[in-house]
């Protein structure tokens, strides 16, 4: 393989198969066609309309079959391995230095006769699509808890709240078809909820990727929680068999058994037969498992009838419960049938069904006659509808959750509640998920996908080649946000979902198109309706009570307990006192858990029909619309402006691999084309190349400017208070060193209520009241003052907080220079300082390195020689707040490095007779030196002829030295001294 | 427990022939935490690349980084009529290192951690792509290096402009060139010296830009360029010659060749033969005009339009010059060459450099027997895709 071929396709781990003549150092690289080359696709990530998350793509590629290749590949498809399951391999794929997130290879087909292999490159199993899509989270390791009534009450009321690192459950009150008892909630009632936060927080982190979402991380995206229990909650294998019993009667001990009543026998069967869990008592005939059963007995009764007993005799078996806490026994089921006249043997099935039983309670059977009983012989035993978790049991907080459901999946349902747009972080391995736009809920500030930034493409972009395409009358005119197909039972029961007009959905009016209705649903979650129930109206000492609202989750309407739920959403409200709004004021809401009386309530909805006392009407209500925070106005409303001007536009664009593998589409892009400018949102970029200059298409949907925004397209009112946009100004005081704002009101509407000024010097970690226009300095060694501003209107738009950072340092025009003169000959250097100043200068201080040596204090105008580097270093300080500025100036003599300082001297030989004598060091070799005099004071010159000259007024002497380097050359004048 | 930085680029290397590093991560991570390579690329002291990553696999990892690298170096294009003696061409080298590390991902808090605290070398990279057959290990060694396959012996127009780039490894001195022109009967007439620092450097050599002095004198029949990395000077790294051609006749514009050469510098040619042609494309449509027009007017108003329409001008170059070795070579570059110019003379006189497109052309060598030299013919077919401005 060449070096410096661009592309190149690593076998991670070489097949043993492989010869090692085709290795390189160890290593198996695919032989690749001269003109091979990967297409490469990337999309703005987001739920497609086929619940796809879109990502990055690549086609398809051929191979040659290369003596190379078909030593890999034939180990790839060789019928005759024996385990071989044609998997994917694992490739590093390289463009340049750029890794590709491709490193699966999967072959698709091979063809003697081509002489090719057809494979595909795959997104590794790195990836966190690929691991989430394989994934199950059933199958992770989100910790235990342990299911008792004190660690549910805890919960309650400091865990509805999810905070990162905790348990990331909670047990609101809900209905879910049945209760286990009449007159009291139980603990084997509740179930847990997750976190959503929590859920993807946690096996993100389990496939080794961190998750974020600005939405879901506010105070009020960690109360949305989640019902995605499999259908087998609490009912394992394991489980349901430790419930099983069966015990016969051997003997006929009926006459010891205790009467329970007139003519009533309880049944001992005394013999255990099967008994795993150790929940039958042979003793008392009584049985103690809980769980959801049906009981089914056999028995061959011997009666005899009493004298005087009326006509048509009969016997009724019964199931008893019997409850500790009330001590009573209450008749489950009971079957009546004829006893012969004269008595005699009867056989008997018995058979009760859907019996559910809780801690302490115990059933058992009965048998009633007002006749006489001979003998009884026969068995009792049950099968488990389903167990269910018990107090006291541990539960495996992930292993609940429905089994078939995988990380993808339950991902897919919040990306479309959000109309999620997601940036994958490879270097930080952090996967995002945004709304589409900086946003505003519940107060909360959400940063969105798009951000205002500006990346210029103008450069990238090739002429002629726009495609502009509209679809406006291709694609539907209304598209309707929905939650999943309701399967709810009560949902059905109550007839609370219509064809159209789904629970809790948004039909969105784009205008102009075919008149059909896309339907974008939520590929995961169905809605929730919560009702009031008045389950306990009668709880002593209370004599009245009022309905709670909880939500209900049913499979059936039989009243039997519901565990073919699929998956939901609700806000976790809190543990709170609940509230009929249409009866003002009191009265209060009551209900009974474990045989405790609560006002307050775990209390979880979508849309809740209840208020909180003292608190008010509710929000947020977790619907599509209507509502001013629902999912359509603060995720989808926004888009789906985009998708109303149905606008797309493509480009041909050069796209270098650091600049595909970098691109995010989160900025706007801006593109001069054809005499006019863009700004545009990238959401696709097909076609690339790799290792190919040949273009890509970009393809781009216009931003709406803001006067598209017509109301009458989109049916959804104006936000009346959109408009109110205090704002702050700034300005600097250089020579006070201070930072003054004041408040510009141009842009607020409604009358200000309150206008609240506060600043901060340490970057926001306090806050100090401001008075505008009062001048502020930035703290010590700082230039930046964050001036905050919240107004409040008083009429009834709510509150608006606004920040400005002013930064002195940004008013500061400082610019110290150093110039240099040099003196090549003697390599001499000088350094003077010079520069424009808008602030008093404090210090001025200046350092000389020579040769790298350490730095030494250095005087402008001071000659530095004997060097090859000089660096002048000068730091300027300032009176005031403006930074302290070092600037730095380099001297770098390239060879020769010259140092010549030659002399000429006159010397006395004999009274008033001189001789010129050469004197000085020089380091260059001398090739020439001409040495001349002057009579006339050096107007007219002569070649020196060695000889001793007298002195005469006038006489001067001049040497040049010329040398055999590239120095230049030096040039000395002196007047005869005696003159 | 480390990154290991097992081979790098040589400290001066040319950007089309490998930059390749070799760097070993020795350490999967054990228990909670999982380690896999890390690094980004750092050209002229910025980070061009994001960081790149590559799991475990037990193997040193290469990474070649010329395709990032090249993207930041150029080589300066000169107009024609300006002379150049001794510019240094800082575009033409750029440094670069990477840095590298591990990326550690901890399992029980989720967190990732970038830790680059590594940094290679750094190395400079020059804008050249050496043959398969060129040694160019000179570079490093600090060897004075031509940025040029022309041949020692060609042949100028007495119009031609011409630059010729040398190179060499800062601190391994300077380049020294001697030059000696030479009249009728091949007489000295005269000759210079001068010297450039180290690094890339380039000179105006042609007739048309001879920056060298003394400057070229009438009656200078060749010159001679002998490139010296020493003094006193010995025997030359170089020694090229020019030899003159007569301009017969006032050339066409446009029959002067600029390529960029693989090895980083711009050669031209001058061309004996021109010829010019024109080309044009348009769509047209018919102007929807209601019956009724006079004839006169619907002559001028009715019919056919042109739309979109382009006219190119497309040249046919060809020469024959005397076949020297090497000079095959050489031409492949200019058939190969992205970057192409025809010389174009401006209304005002000025020549400038016009962007060229080479659509098709050949050289063949042609053989006058054993008792003369052989000749090269030299065909180059190409476009001016520069737009005409059209008024509608």
């Amino acid at each position: 393989m060449s070096c410096c071929q661009c592309l190149k396709i690593k076998v991670l781990s070489p097949p043993a198969g492989v010869p090692s003549q085709y290795l390189e150092n160890g290593e198996l690289f695919l032989d690749l066609p001269a003109d091979f080359n990967l297409e490469f696709s990337k999309a703005l990530g987001e739920l497609s309309e086929i619940d796809k998350i879109k990502d990055e793509a690549t086609l398809a590629a051929t191979l040659p079959q290369t003596p190379r290749n078909k030593a890999f590949f034939d180990y790839l498809k060789s019928f005759t391995r024996i385990g071989n399951t044609f998997d994917t391999v694992d490739v590093l794929v390289m463009e340049g230095s750029v890794t590709h997130n491709f490193t699966l290879l999967a072959l698709t087909n091979s063809s003697d006769a081509a002489k090719t292999y057809e494979v595909q490159i795959k997104r590794g199993s790195s990836h966190w699509l690929t691991l989430a899509e394989k994934t199950y989270l059933a199958e992770l390791d989100f910790g235990t808890f342990e299911f008792t009534f004190d660690n549910i009450v805890a919960y309650w009321a400091g865990n509805f709240q999810y905070i990162d690192g905790d348990a990331g459950i909670w047990f609101p009150l809900v209905h879910y078809g049945s209760w286990f008892k009449e007159r009291t909630v139980v603990v084997e009632d509740m179930r847990p909820w997750h976190h959503m936060l929590a859920v993807l927080q946690k096996s993100f982190c389990a496939i080794g990727w961190d998750f974020r979402c600005p939405f879901l991380e506010t105070d009020e995206g960690r109360q949305i929680g989640v019902y995605i229990l499999g259908e087998s909650y609490g009912s394992e294998d394991t489980t349901v068999e430790s419930r099983k019993f069966r015990a016969h009667i051997e003997t006929n001990p009926i006459e010891t058994n205790p009467l329970l009543g007139l003519g009533i026998y309880q049944l001992p069967f005394e013999v255990e037969d099967y008994d795993p869990g150790g929940n039958y008592n042979p003793t008392t005939g009584e049985f103690s498992g809980v769980g959801i059963f049906n009981f089914k007995a056999s028995l061959d009764v011997e009666f005899t009838i009493f004298t005087g007993s009326g006509p048509n005799p009969t016997y009724t078996v019964i199931l008893y419960r019997h409850d500790p806490v009330s001590m009573t026994d209450e008749e489950v089921t009971k079957l009546t049938g004829p006893i012969p006249n004269g008595g005699g043997l009867v056989h008997i099935d018995f058979e009760a069904e859907s019996v559910s039983i809780v801690p302490g309670q115990t059933v058992f059977i009965g048998l009633f006659t007002s006749d006489g009983i001979v003998s009884v012989i026969g068995y009792f035993y049950n099968e488990p509808e389903r167990a269910t978790y018990t107090r006291g049991d541990i539960i495996d907080i992930a292993g609940v959750i429905d089994p078939e459901m995988t990380i993808l999946d339950f991902f897919k349902g919040v990306v479309h509640l959000l109309n999620g747009k997601i940036k994958t972080d490879w270097v930080n391995s952090v996967v995002w998920l945004y709304t589409p736009y900086d946003t505003e809920w519940q107060t909360n500030l959400i940063d969105g996908f798009y951000t205002d930034d500006i990346i210029d493409l103008t450069a990238v972009i090739l002429d002629e080649t726009e495609e502009v395409s509209i679809t406006k009358e291709q694609r539907a005119r209304y598209c309707l946000l929905k939650y999943k197909d309701s399967s709810d039972a009560f949902v059905e029961k109550n007839n609370l979902e219509q064809e159209n007009a789904p629970l809790y959905s948004k039909l969105v009016d784009l205008g102009a198109g075919i008149e059909e209705t896309e339907n974008k649903e939520n590929p995961l979650f169905e809605p929730t309706v919560n009702a009031k129930i008045d389950k306990f109206p009668d709880i002593p000492p209370l004599t009245i009570n009022y309905s709670i609202d909880i939500p209900h989750l049913w499979d059936n309407t039989e009243g039997k307990q519901s565990f073919k739920i699929k998956p939901r959403l609700c806000f976790f409200y809190g543990y709170a006192i609940q509230q009929d709004p249409d009866a003002s004021g009191l009265p209060l809401a009551y209900w009974r858990f474990d045989n405790f009386v609560f006002d307050k309530v775990p209390y979880a909805y979508q849309v809740p029909n209840m208020n909180i006392y003292l608190v008010g009407a509710l929000t947020p209500m977790l619907l599509y619309g209507e509502d001013t925070d629902d999912f359509y106005n603060v995720a989808w409303k926004r888009d789906l402006h985009k998708l109303a001007l149905s606008a797309r536009v493509a480009y041909d664009g050069l796209v270098s691999t650091v600049y595909y593998k970098s691109i995010d589409f989160r900025p706007l892009h801006r593109i001069y084309y054809d005499g006019r400018t863009i700004l545009a949102r990238m959401i696709e970029v097909n076609n690339r190349q790799s290792c190919s200059d040949a273009p890509a298409q970009l393809v781009f949907v216009p931003e709406p400017f803001v006067g598209d925004y017509c109301a009458d397209i989109i049916s959804v009112p104006a936000d009346p208070c959109a408009s109110n946009q205090p704002r702050i100004f700034t300005s600097a005081d250089i020579g006070a060193g201070t930072l003054t704002a004041t408040a510009d009101d141009s842009g607020i509407v409604s009358p200000i209520d309150t206008d609240t000024w506060e600043y901060s010097t340490d970057n926001g970690s306090s806050w100090l009241s401001y008075t505008p226009s009062t001048p502020v300095a930035p703290a010590p060694g700082e230039t930046k003052v964050i001036f905050r501003r919240t107004v409040t209107f008083s009429d009834g738009c709510y509150a608006k907080v606004v920040t400005r950072t002013g930064d002195f340092a940004v008013s500061c025009s400082n610019n110290p220079t150093i110039s240099i003169t040099y003196d090549e000959g003697i390599n001499t250097a000088t350094a003077t300082g010079g520069g424009d100043f808008n602030s008093s200068i404090d210090t001025d201080t200046w350092t000389v390195s020579l040769d790298d040596g350490a730095p030494v204090a250095y005087t402008p105008g001071d000659p530095v020689d004997n060097f090859e580097k000089a660096v002048f270093t000068r730091t300027v300080t300032f009176t005031n707040a403006c930074p302290d500025i070092t600037v730095t100036q380099t001297l770098e003599i390239e060879p020769p490095v010259c140092n010549n300082r030659p002399d000429l001297s006159w010397i006395e030989v004999s009274d008033c007779v001189y001789d010129l004598q050469v004197s000085g060091t020089v380091d260059s070799t001398i090739c020439m030196t001409v040495i001349e005099i002057s009579t006339d004071s050096g107007v007219t010159w002569q070649l020196w002829d060695n000889v001793p000259a007298r002195a005469v007024s006038g006489l001067k002497a001049r040497a040049t030295f010329l040398y055999c380097d590239q120095c230049p050359a030096s040039f000395v004048e002196k007047d005869c001294p005696l003159l | 427990m480390a990154v290991n930085l097992i081979s790098e680029p040589d400290a001066v290397v040319p950007v089309g022939n490998c930059i390749e590093y070799e760097l070993e991560l020795d350490d999967p991570g054990t228990g909670s935490i999982t380690k896999i390579l890390g690094y980004q690329v750092w050209v002229g002291g910025n980070a061009v690349t994001d960081v790149e990553r590559i799991q475990y696999t037990g193997e040193p990892e290469k990474i070649d980084i010329s395709r990032e690298v090249r993207a930041y170096l150029a080589t300066t294009k000169q107009q024609p009529d300006v002379q150049i003696l001794g510019t240094q061409d800082t575009a033409f080298t750029v440094d670069f290192y990477i840095k590298y590390g591990e990326i550690s991902f901890d399992s029980d808090t989720c967190d990732t951690t970038v830790n680059l605290s590594s940094t290679s070398s750094t190395r400079t990279a020059i804008n050249a792509a050496f043959q398969w057959y060129e040694d160019f290990s000179g570079l490093d060694a600090g060897e004075v290096v031509a940025l040029s396959s022309r041949p020692l012996r060609n042949t100028v127009a007495a119009d031609q402009t011409d630059w010729l780039w040398f190179f060499r490894k800062s601190g391994s001195g300077s380049v020294y060139v001697l030059t000696e022109e030479y009249g009728p009967g091949g007489l000295l007439a005269s000759f210079s010296y001068d010297w450039v620092s180290a690094g890339a450097h380039l000179l105006g050599i042609g007739p048309a830009n001879y920056s060298l002095s003394p400057a070229l004198e009438d009656g200078v029949t060749y010159y001679k360029l002998k490139v010296y990395d020493a003094v006193p000077l010995g025997t030359p790294v170089y020694e090229y010659t020019f030899i003159i051609k007569p301009i017969c006749s006032p050339y066409v514009n446009g029959n002067e060749l600029y390529w960029l050469e693989p090895q980083g510098g711009y050669a031209s040619l001058s061309f004996d033969n021109v010829r010019i042609g024109g080309s044009v494309s348009s769509g047209s449509y018919y102007l929807g005009r209601p019956c009724g027009d006079t004839p006169a007017n619907a002559g001028i108003n009715g019919g056919v339009r042109r739309i979109n329409s382009k006219g190119f001008k497309r040249y046919q170059l060809n020469t024959q010059i005397p076949y020297v070795e090497n000079v095959d070579r050489w031409l492949d570059g200019l058939f190969a060459s992205q970057e192409t110019f025809l010389r174009f003379k401006l209304p005002t006189g000025v020549n400038t450099l016009a962007r060229f497109t080479i659509a098709d052309g050949e050289y063949q060598v042609i053989s006058n027997g054993p008792e003369q030299a052989d000749d090269i013919t030299i065909n180059v077919i190409g476009d001016l895709h520069l737009p005409t401005n059209v008024l509608q």
